[in-house]
This record gives structure tokens, C-alpha cells and sequence, in this order.
């Protein structure tokens, strides 16, 4: 299978080791596992689980507090900003359906 | 000279070769006190093989590369360095393949490595935050800036940063910004990796500290650094 030539030639540089694709998918056999990605952005990525969202637990958020003098009003500003906003009385809940209408 | 340890772990299937791995047994024996397979085992536990290169220095410093298999294709690669007498650990790097992403990986091998941390007696980890990610990441596992003279200089460069945006903030929460960026104590890193003020996509935290690079430690003695470490790799809740 060949392709057109482009006009921007650099675009079609490909490392010589290079596996084969098949309709733009690249195969991932057993010995593709070249491509290595540090373990930072691993542990990055894992921490935008829900359940690992908050960047420290509340014991530790009251321990920097104390050892930084920090008062309950900033601490809420800086660390709770959530609890800041205003609740708007008597606001309908809005329920959580599908976006899309069901075909 | 390197002693190279193969093993498939699946299989019960070992090998050991190499000029230096008397002296790498004799490391082991004395400061992990079992031999350099079951090191190796510890290091290796809960994937399915691994290659490891090992070489002792100077009789007391162990440094380890070794290359983690599941299901036959490589997950990770890691580069350490124990220093038993120091009580120190170092991580060079430690990498993982895309098909790591989303899984364990990660988080088994740091939990492998505090097993052998803590059967050597070693108390303290250093890396040196950096790339994309890491300069926040490694905040958020409990790593501070070592020694204690980095901060003053890491936190001038986040006070730069923080000045550009701090118009996006109210005065109160700008004061306490600043005020933990010109506090001497080097936890004040911590306390503005947990910044949750909200700007762009992500937290004012997450802004200063993402890109940035520093040299830092763990200091696993400290029960407020070890518990946030350990929630992070998951071994407590």
C-alpha cells in the first residue's frame, strides 16, 4: 500500500523501526514496548480519580494550617473554596439525565 | 562489572550471572538481610518476571536497574540506588510503558520498593522532582525540598509565577499566598501543592508547582510525610 506524496515532505518522516499500521491503527504486539512514559505523569493521571482528587486528606490540610498559622477563614479561602459559595435558596435540583434524546 | 538477575516469577524460574554478584550477596546478606534473589523477588513481587542489573559501590551502596514484565511485555523500568548506611534511597528514574497507565504498576513497584526500604533500615527517599508533572506530583506524595536551603529558592521562582495571576484572586487569599511563600519552613511546599483555589483547568497548587523542578526527599521517620505517601501509593485509605 503506498500514499500520495505530500507536499510538506517532513510529514511523512518515519523512524526506520517503525511498525506497520493498518488503517492508521498501529499494531501493539508483544515487543511494543518501546515507547516508556515516566511515572510522573502515571501518578499525575491516576490522580484525577474522584476518589484521589483532593491533593491532601483534612487532618493534613488542619496540620499545615497550625503549623502555618492559618485561620479557619483562610483556610476555607484557600483550601475549601467550595464551601465559599453562596447556596442559592429555594434553587430547583436539577436532575442528571442523558444529554442526548434517546433515538 | 554488574551481577544480572533474571526472573520469572510465574515460573519459579531464576537466574543469577555475574562477575560482581558475590559482592552484591554479601550487600544483600548484610543490609537487606536475606540473599540477592530474595531482593530480587521483593523488588519483582507481584509481576510476573524481571531483568535486573546490580553493582555495588564502595561495599555499602547498592545501585539496581532493573525491568519489570507482565504477560511477557515489559511494564516498567526503574534505576536505585540504596545507600543502607545513610538511610537512603534514591529514585534516578523510573519509567512505565503506556499499557502501565490506568493499572497498578506504578503504585506495586513503589510498594515494593518501601518493603525493601523498610527491611534495610532505610529511612529517607530523595528524587528529583521535575518534568512535566513531577514538580507537583512528588509535593502531593509528601516529598519536600532538600536540603532545607532549596525552598527559599523554589519559592522565589513560585512567587514570580504567583504574582502574574494573583489579580485572578481576592486580597485575603493573595496575603496568604504570599504569606506561605516567604514563610522559611520548607512544608510551606506542601501547603501550596494543596491550593484549591480553582484557576484555569486545575488549582492555583497544581498551576505553581506544575513544570517546575527540585531536589526532594521523603522522610519516612516523619509520620505526616510517610501517611501522605502511603494513601498515595495505596497501602492505607
Amino acid at each position: 500500500m503506498t500514499r500520495k506524496a505530500s507536499p510538506t515532505v517532513l510529514a511523512f518522516q518515519v523512524p526506520a523501526n517503525r511498525g506497520p499500521r493498518r488503517l492508521g491503527v498501529p499494531f501493539t504486539h508483544r515487543g511494543d514496548n518501546r515507547r516508556l512514559v515516566a511515572v510522573e505523569d502515571v501518578l499525575f493521571a491516576e490522580m484525577n480519580d474522584p476518589e484521589l482528587t483532593d491533593a491532601f486528606a483534612e487532618a493534613e490540610i488542619d496540620r499545615l494550617a497550625a503549623i502555618f498559622g492559618l485561620s479557619a477563614e483562610e483556610v476555607a479561602e484557600l483550601y475549601r473554596p467550595a464551601e465559599l459559595k453562596p447556596a442559592v435558596a429555594g434553587e430547583p435540583h436539577r436532575r442528571r439525565g442523558r444529554s442526548t434524546r434517546a433515538r | 562489572m554488574t551481577g544480572f538477575v533474571v526472573l520469572n516469577n510465574r515460573r519459579g524460574i531464576h537466574g543469577l550471572a555475574g562477575a560482581t554478584l558475590p559482592s552484591v550477596e554479601a550487600w544483600s546478606t548484610a543490609h537487606f538481610g536475606r540473599d540477592a534473589l530474595q531482593f530480587c523477588q521483593v523488588l519483582t513481587a507481584r509481576f510476573n518476571a524481571g531483568f535486573l542489573a546490580l553493582r555495588t559501590v564502595s561495599a555499602e551502596r547498592l545501585l539496581v536497574r532493573a525491568s519489570l514484565y507482565q504477560a511477557g511485555v515489559r511494564v516498567a523500568t526503574v534505576a536505585l540506588r540504596f545507600d543502607p548506611p545513610q538511610r537512603r534511597a534514591h529514585i534516578t528514574w523510573l519509567v512505565v510503558t503506556p499499557t502501565g497507565r490506568g493499572g497498578p504498576t506504578s503504585r506495586h513497584l513503589l510498594q515494593n520498593l518501601l518493603l525493601i526500604e523498610r527491611d534495610c533500615g532505610i529511612t529517607r527517599m530523595t528524587l528529583q522532582a521535575g518534568l512535566t508533572h513531577g514538580g507537583y506530583v512528588w509535593a502531593v506524595h509528601g516529598f519536600l525540598p532538600s536540603p532545607d536551603a532549596a525552598w527559599p529558592v523554589i519559592a522565589a521562582r513560585l512567587a514570580a509565577k504567583f504574582a502574574a495571576v494573583a489579580s485572578n484572586f481576592t486580597p485575603a487569599q493573595g496575603a496568604a499566598v504570599d504569606g506561605l511563600l516567604r514563610s522559611a519552613d520548607r512544608r510551606a511546599l506542601r501547603a501550596i501543592a494543596a491550593l484549591a483555589m480553582p484557576f484555569g483547568s486545575a488549582t492555583l497548587g497544581k498551576h505553581l508547582l506544575m513544570g517546575e523542578s527540585w531536589p526532594g526527599e521523603l522522610d519516612l521517620s516523619d509520620e505526616a510525610s510517610s501517611v501522605i505517601y502511603m494513601r498515595r501509593i495505596g497501602l492505607i485509605p
